[in-house]
């Protein structure tokens, strides 16, 4: 009984009642993306002429088998209204909001009602008791309804399909935007600039520091360029991009920091897509130990579960993550754009995460307790 | 034949190598500079600056405890704010705002052709003894992104054996005595091991007025300030006998209005 009333609750709830009651457009949308609507096809010339021909085609069968006059009279005031009826759905095809729907049709309302009203007050009898009258009424109710639920349609239909589009234009920039940074390999400028300024110093005064910066460098470099032209590397070789990341690091902030990796032999086995561990310890050294004014630690973490499953965690004593990092938004363009909060390496790792195991793999910030940040990626078993 | 003053300079960058190698190049360029401090971060910088008031200070931009731009922001709210060139690396794109030459920056690492042009203009200005114009304030301001005020921490001073919370609006003042801080407080001091220029960073500035290198003070408790003669001011606190000392760079906190 539970259950089925239970199921009922979720039936409904599925329920979009702003359709069931054609309440119109459900969609609305912000004033940066009318700007990038702004960007969609103009009406097509096709579809102009489509309409004007099936707006002439209704008048004419709606005056058909009238007398002389009256069937002119009748087919202008259809053509009229067909016209007006294209106007407005012009305008909602580039707005479809629930707003300008409404406003068209207390706009077409209010002067058909007081043209009616007028009539029917000026003199009832005679005018019901014209029988092509009545045909006429009847014909009139037809077309406005035929009339206003093809404004609903275009309405709805166009609303739905900006939502779609925006959606997908969103997915494609995002797209486009991993894949720009992936084909840069992302060394960042600030990293390469901020290490070549210590070097060209060091061998200008000829310090005995400046050559094995340079050999970690050139490793860093040469274990990063191809890191990212395979879809999954093993956490060992990844592992070692970030140990010459780390060296650098240490050769400039010379004893601020301090690192420790511990991989153990089975997760070292296990692949990732590439770029994960660099970008966490990446962060960690950015934002964990650079902004302490005596230096800090990062630990890099990888263990095999008993379950099967990889757990990593990269761990810094700086000041911790942020509010915004606590919480990452969901997974879904809209919500990554929207929150820009939220680093972009780190995103741009979940979704990487996401692309290679879908729900099974996990990244969250928290609060160490002893002080600092605590990173840690997940990757459940696969289900055999 | 030269009779002036050497021009004073402060270099600041948390990183050794880029550190050394602006000096190396501005020794090379510039030899009649003189560089009174090196400092490795941003804190430093802002308490050397203090101590020695160079007229013109290399600052790079991202350091620990204060970024360049907020020690700039402070020094030019001083009654003598320096020249300020900016060092920085590849990637902070908000500094090209800069191009309009209200303030220089150079990339690293330092080129002497391009350290040259900035030398050239540091010269030109300092003749012209405008100093930095009051739109530096406004620039910088609108450079520096809005950071949540840190949340205050209540003090941890040991008086004996025990360890006194100490909320930071119940202070009066910080004094720096030595390597120690000395913490004056509604009922009560103690002292405390975090330097004073460090504790700068966590306050309110608000609420805390630096009046004085080696003094930041409540400003709810501020009575009045009393100006003794051209340069000396002090400032009297309400309910209390001792007068703190205002130094020149800071008079301008005073104005009356």
């Amino acid at each position: 009984m539970k259950n089925s009333f239970a199921k009922l609750r979720a039936f409904f709830r599925e329920v979009d009642w702003r359709l069931v009651f054609l309440m119109g457009p459900r969609h609305s949308f912000t004033p940066e993306q009318w700007q990038r609507l702004d960007r969609l096809p103009g009406i097509s010339p096709t579809i102009k002429v489509a309409a004007v021909v099936n707006v002439l085609a209704l008048a004419w069968i709606a005056s058909l088998e009238l007398p002389q006059a009256t069937a002119r009279l009748v087919f202008a005031s259809a053509l009229l209204v067909g016209l007006l009826t294209l106007w407005i759905g012009a305008d909602l095809w580039r707005h479809p909001t629930q707003k300008r729907l409404y406003r068209a049709y207390g706009f077409s309302a209010l002067p058909l009602g007081a043209v009616f009203g007028f009539m029917m007050a000026s003199k009832p009898q005679q005018w019901m008791q014209d029988p092509w009258n009545h045909e006429l009424l009847i014909r009139g109710c037809a077309i406005g309804f035929f009339y206003s639920m093809a404004t609903w349609a275009v309405a709805m239909w166009r609303n739905e399909f900006m939502a779609d589009w925006l959606h997908d234009e969103a997915l494609r920039e995002q797209k486009l935007e991993l894949a720009q940074r992936l084909s840069s390999a992302q060394i960042q400028p600030h990293f390469l600039f901020n290490s070549l300024a210590s070097l060209q110093h060091w061998v200008a005064v000829k310090d005995d520091r400046a050559a094995p910066l340079l050999q970690s460098l050139t490793s860093y470099l040469r274990a990063t360029l191809p890191l990212f032209d395979r879809p999954l590397l093993s956490v060992g070789e990844e592992t070692e991009a970030v140990r010459r990341y780390l060296e650098v690091m240490q050769a400039r902030l010379g004893g601020r920091l301090r690192f420790v990796l511990d991989i153990s032999p089975d997760a070292a086995a296990a692949q990732l897509p590439p770029g994960v561990l660099l970008t966490l310890v990446e962060n960690a050294v950015e934002h964990g130990v650079q902004p302490q004014l005596s230096g800090g630690e990062v630990q890099l973490l990888a263990r095999m579960q008993g379950d099967g499953s990889l757990c990593v965690e990269v761990l810094d004593d700086g000041s911790g993550p942020s509010e915004a990092l606590l919480q990452l938004p969901p997974l879904e363009p809209f919500a990554m754009l929207r929150d820009a909060e939220a680093s972009l390496g780190l995103q741009n790792t979940r979704l990487r995460l996401f692309q290679a195991f879908g729900p099974a793999a996990s990244l969250s910030l928290s609060h160490r307790l002893e002080g600092g940040c605590r990173a840690q990626v997940w990757v459940q078993a696969a289900k055999s | 034949m030269n009779t002036l003053k050497p021009i004073t300079a402060l270099i600041a960058d948390d990183e050794e190598g880029p550190r050394e190698q602006l000096r190396a190049a501005l020794q090379r360029l510039w030899p009649e500079l003189q560089i009174v401090a090196a400092s490795e971060h941003g804190v430093d910088a802002w308490d050397d600056f203090l101590a020695h008031e160079p007229q013109v200070c290399f600052l790079d931009i991202r350091m620990p405890g204060l970024t360049g731009i907020e020690v700039a922001r402070r020094m030019a709210a001083t009654a003598s704010p320096p020249q300020v060139v900016f060092v920085t690396a590849f990637g902070d794109h908000a500094l090209s705002a800069f191009d309009a030459g209200a303030v220089d920056y150079v990339m690293k690492p330092v080129d002497d052709t391009r350290l040259g042009q900035a030398i050239e203009r540091l010269k030109t200005r300092l003749q012209k003894e405008g100093g930095s114009g009051p739109d530096l304030n406004a620039l910088l301001r609108q450079l520096l992104p809005a950071v949540a005020a840190p949340k205050p921490k209540p003090i941890q001073a040991s008086l004996g054996r025990e360890i006194k919370l100490i909320a930071p609006e119940d202070v009066v003042y910080f004094e720096s005595d030595n390597r120690y801080t000395r913490v004056v407080f509604d009922g009560g001091e103690a002292l405390i091991r975090t330097p004073l220029k460090e504790l700068l960073t966590t306050l309110d500035t608000e609420l805390f007025w630096q009046v004085h290198r080696s003094v930041l003070v409540n400003s709810r408790h501020i009575a009045s300030a009393v100006r003794v003669d051209e340069n000396s001011m002090h400032i009297t606190l309400k309910g209390r006998e001792e007068k703190l000392p205002v130094s020149r760079q800071f008079q301008g906190l005073f104005k009356g209005q």
